[in-house]
């Protein structure tokens, strides 16, 4: 499968947070998930890729080139949706895609009316009277409009009502029926991945824990629910994450096998949730190990 | 770059109208100035001032620079959108000077190259600056200029007709004419230079 980004020993130093080594690949096809707490990295890993930010180490290739060589080459090739509205509040909708479409080779007019259509968004009305999910909506038509082989989106579904949020994840799995498109989308909405993600990035305080299939994940973890009794130094020790209470423990576990080596049918096994994996990672892994 | 201009030129369509709405009313003598000439120069710095603001306010540095354009277009274009505008605002009142029959004398001519001159030094020093100190640097900018505009300004320029401008302009009147338009051009155009150079670097380094 080919790699469309590739991110090798990335790490990025500012005075209160880093990035720190951080590699991934994204594969060519897929929907893939950045997922963290807000502040773990997803937003600064976006500006890497877009080359809004440098590295202080390592390096990263986007459609096998030098992303910082070939900047603006890559970017003709991107489609970008930000949390965040950065277009010009002042001006219309189609006086801003005019302006957008102008920066683009291949501008698929037709294709912006589709989805201009689809989407119900008005063309003659200014953007700065936009809802927060119609310029999230019109973002999108925009990234979607010039055939961008990768659309890169921070925090898509951020603060949108579910209906807006089923209809954006809707759409990225319509976008990836083009096997040359790939989605990379970051989000801190564990149920949003669950229903579209292809691969999972999971990034926490600027560490990569993780960055697989979805299947992967979910074959990785184990949440082991027990007796408080059954814990003791070793047996505590392949638990990432764990949360005990008066009447017994739950724990997130990356080794299945050894859980149940240890604790055999005096526990029960339950397959985590994302939201599992990322609440138990995060929050309760310093009372394990 | 043309798409970066164009965006420019969109973008601040109302605010370029505005602006030729009141020099047209400084050419005119409707509001009526001593050296509309200087009015003009300092109308074409107000608005580079205002349209960082502007840019800032958005926080478009983001948009341009996620889009497929490079950083050294993003600044020329700059620099050729706000000398296009200072020139035009300039050529406004040439226009406006030919019609109505005032055609202008060799010394009046020199006017509006010294507005030129003025607005391209000025263009050269806002951006490094600019580039360097970000939002800071227009918030103070803004205010000394309008200062500058409001006292300084009319303070030396009354001063300069009370002793006939130090015999600065006989001076200059007594210097050949070419080679003084060959040595001035040639130094804008080389301050031009070294300024966009710098302003490049800056805006290449920097992270948004």
């Amino acid at each position: 499968m080919e790699d469309v980004v590739v991110l090798d020993q990335v790490s990025k130093f500012y005075k209160d947070f880093k990035l720190d080594r951080i590699s991934f690949s994204v594969k060519k096809g897929f929907i893939h998930g950045l997922i963290g707490r807000n502040g773990a990295g997803k937003t600064s890993t976006i500006k890497l890729l877009m080359n809004l930010i440098k590295p202080d180490e390592g390096s990263i290739r986007i459609f096998g080139l030098d992303n910082r060589e070939h900047g603006k080459e890559i970017r003709q090739r991107i489609g970008f949706v930000y949390a965040d509205n950065h277009y010009y509040e002042d001006l219309t909708v189609e006086k801003m895609k005019r302006v957008i479409a102008s920066f683009y080779h291949n501008w698929d007019e037709q294709a912006y009316r589709r989805y201009l259509g689809m989407f119900d968004l008005p063309a003659d009305k200014k953007i700065k009277h936009l809802s927060k999910g119609m310029k999230m909506k019109y973002s999108i038509a925009l990234a979607l409009s010039h055939h961008a082989e990768l659309i890169i989106m921070d925090e898509p579904t951020s603060g949108l009502d579910p209906v807006v949020r089923r209809e954006i994840l809707e759409l990225m799995s319509e976008i990836i029926q083009d096997e040359n498109k790939t989605v990379l989308f970051s989000t801190h909405i564990t149920s949003d991945l669950e229903q579209v993600a292809d691969y999972i990035t999971f990034i926490h305080d600027g560490h990569i824990q993780f960055s697989l299939t979805k299947d992967e994940v979910m074959e990785k973890y184990t949440l082991v629910k027990g007796r408080t009794d059954l814990l003791d130094p070793d047996t505590r020790k392949p638990f990432i994450g764990l949360r005990e209470t008066p009447v017994g423990f739950e724990g997130l576990s990356d080794n299945p096998k050894l859980v149940f080596e240890l604790f055999g049918n005096q526990a029960i096994y339950e397959r985590p949730s994302l939201e599992d994996i990322m609440v138990y990672t995060i929050k309760f892994n310093h009372h394990a190990r | 770059m043309f798409n970066i201009l164009y965006k420019e030129f969109v973008v601040q369509r109302t605010v370029i109208l505005a602006y030729a709405v009141v020099a047209i009313l400084f050419i005119t003598q409707l509001i009526r100035v001593d050296g509309p000439m200087a009015v003009i120069s300092m109308l074409a710095m107000f608005f580079t001032f205002g349209t960082a603001a502007y840019e800032d306010k958005n926080n478009s540095h983001v948009l341009l620079n996620s889009l497929p354009v490079a950083r050294k277009e993003i600044v020329t274009a700059k620099y050729v959108f706000h000398i296009a505008f200072g020139i035009c605002l300039v050529g406004l009142t040439f226009i406006y000077r030919t019609i109505i029959g005032a055609l202008p004398k060799d010394a009046a001519m020199w006017q509006y190259v010294i507005a030129v001159t003025v607005i391209v030094w000025f263009v050269s020093v806002f951006f490094p600056m600019y580039f360097w100190l970000g939002p800071r640097f227009v918030q103070i900018g803004m205010i000394v200029l309008l200062i500058v505009m409001f006292t300084a300004v009319p303070m030396v320029y009354n001063l300069g007709v009370k002793h006939n401008f130090w015999g600065i302009p006989d001076f200059i009147q007594s210097l050949p004419r070419f080679l003084l338009f060959v040595f001035a051009t040639a130094v804008t155009i080389v301050f031009l230079i070294v300024s966009r150079l710098i302003s490049v670097r800056l805006y290449e380094r920097k992270q948004f």
